[in-house]
């Protein structure tokens, strides 16, 4: 039996498939570290660590005898916890279009953004992050959108010369997003375009980012390893209530520091 | 001939991984057969058991294993 405990659940089958794929439809969008970063997986729930290929010397335990331990990355768990009312549920069954999920929207958001920071920013004590990792100094990004061009611009070619090939991707923040998105440069060129240009490659929605990081997606370079992939679990219920939870592990490791610069917000 | 057959069968593990990243039932049951000593068909009996039918749906459906099945987003700019 599954951890999860799906079918101790009082859901439907229907009803399942309806909250499983709110959950991919809310989540998908704001997952930005998995439109930029390495991805493998998922291994499932009982996989626990990462190989890193690296050992410590140990003290011999008898004469003649050399010892060495394995260094692993240990794979962290992320959970939200959301709970649906069993009446629309019931309602959905017999065919509402509109049920109310906000509890579960609200999860996924939270838990695309906690997977962005851990990838882009860390994880204290469990995960280094790009930004944490890069050695290149942040360069700032601009007060003006128009201004964003020269920032990732220096970036690349920051990059380039570092020895690090294209394409590459930018993470950006909600507000640095939505001031791309919204402006067109002289000329009435869109930025987005013009930075798409910049980069040869992907300008990603990164809720939880703070200011943008330009990466390189040539590969090998940023790795995220899914244990149990993004899942919903039961908890419990009663009367009125079903609580649910939205759960995955995963470890993430920057392999080659150099391949990123972060952007700093103005 | 011996070449072309190691090819193959290159191939086929290569097919053979590429659909258990896309359906966590079907690794679970592969997990409970390759790489084990013992009777091969009783160990598929049982894990198909456990991935499908011991968590009570019975169908491996969507009260099955449970993973959204999001994976990676390479590609996708939203």
């Amino acid at each position: 039996m599954s951890h999860l405990l799906r079918s101790h659940a009082p859901i439907s089958e229907a009803s399942w498939t309806l909250l499983d794929q709110e959950a991919r439809e809310r989540l998908a969008p704001a997952l930005a570290a998995r439109k930029l970063v390495d991805f493998s997986g998922p291994q499932g729930w009982a996989f626990s660590a990462t190989p890193t290929g690296r050992t410590t010397a140990l003290e011999s335990p008898a004469e003649g005898v050399s010892a060495r331990q394995r260094r692993v990355l240990p794979l962290v768990e992320a959970r939200s916890d959301f709970a649906v009312a069993r009446q629309e549920l019931a309602d959905a069954d017999r065919g509402a279009p509109d049920p109310d999920l906000e509890a579960l929207d609200r999860a996924a958001h939270q838990m695309a953004v906690a997977e962005n920071v851990a990838v882009f920013h860390g994880w204290p004590g469990s995960i280094t992050g790009i930004s944490e990792a890069t050695p290149h100094d942040r360069l700032p990004l601009g007060q003006a959108p128009d201004d964003y061009p020269r920032a990732v611009a220096g970036a690349a070619e920051r990059l380039l010369c570092s020895g690090i090939t294209g394409p590459y991707g930018l993470a950006l923040g909600r507000g640095q997003y939505r001031r791309v998105v919204e402006t067109a440069e002289h000329g009435g060129y869109p930025l987005l375009d013009h930075l798409g240009k910049i980069l040869e490659g992907p300008i990603v929605w990164a809720p939880g980012v703070e200011g943008g990081v330009v990466l390189s997606l040539r590969g090998g370079d940023f790795l995220f390893e899914s244990g149990q992939d993004l899942s919903i679990g039961y908890d419990s219920h009663d009367r009125d209530v079903v609580r649910l939870y939205l759960e995955q592990s995963f470890s993430f490791r920057v392999v080659t520091p150099e391949a990123a610069v972060l952007l700093a917000p103005s | 001939m011996r070449d072309a057959q190691g090819e193959e069968f290159k191939h086929f593990s290569m097919d053979l991984e590429f659909l258990l990243r896309r359906t966590p039932a079907w690794r679970e049951i592969a997990q409970g057969i390759l790489f084990r000593s013992g009777d091969i068909v009783e160990h598929g009996e049982e894990a198909e058991a456990e991935a499908l039918e011991g968590d009570g749906s019975g169908t491996g459906g969507a009260a099955g294993q449970g993973s959204l099945g999001i994976g990676s987003l390479r590609g996708s700019t939203r």
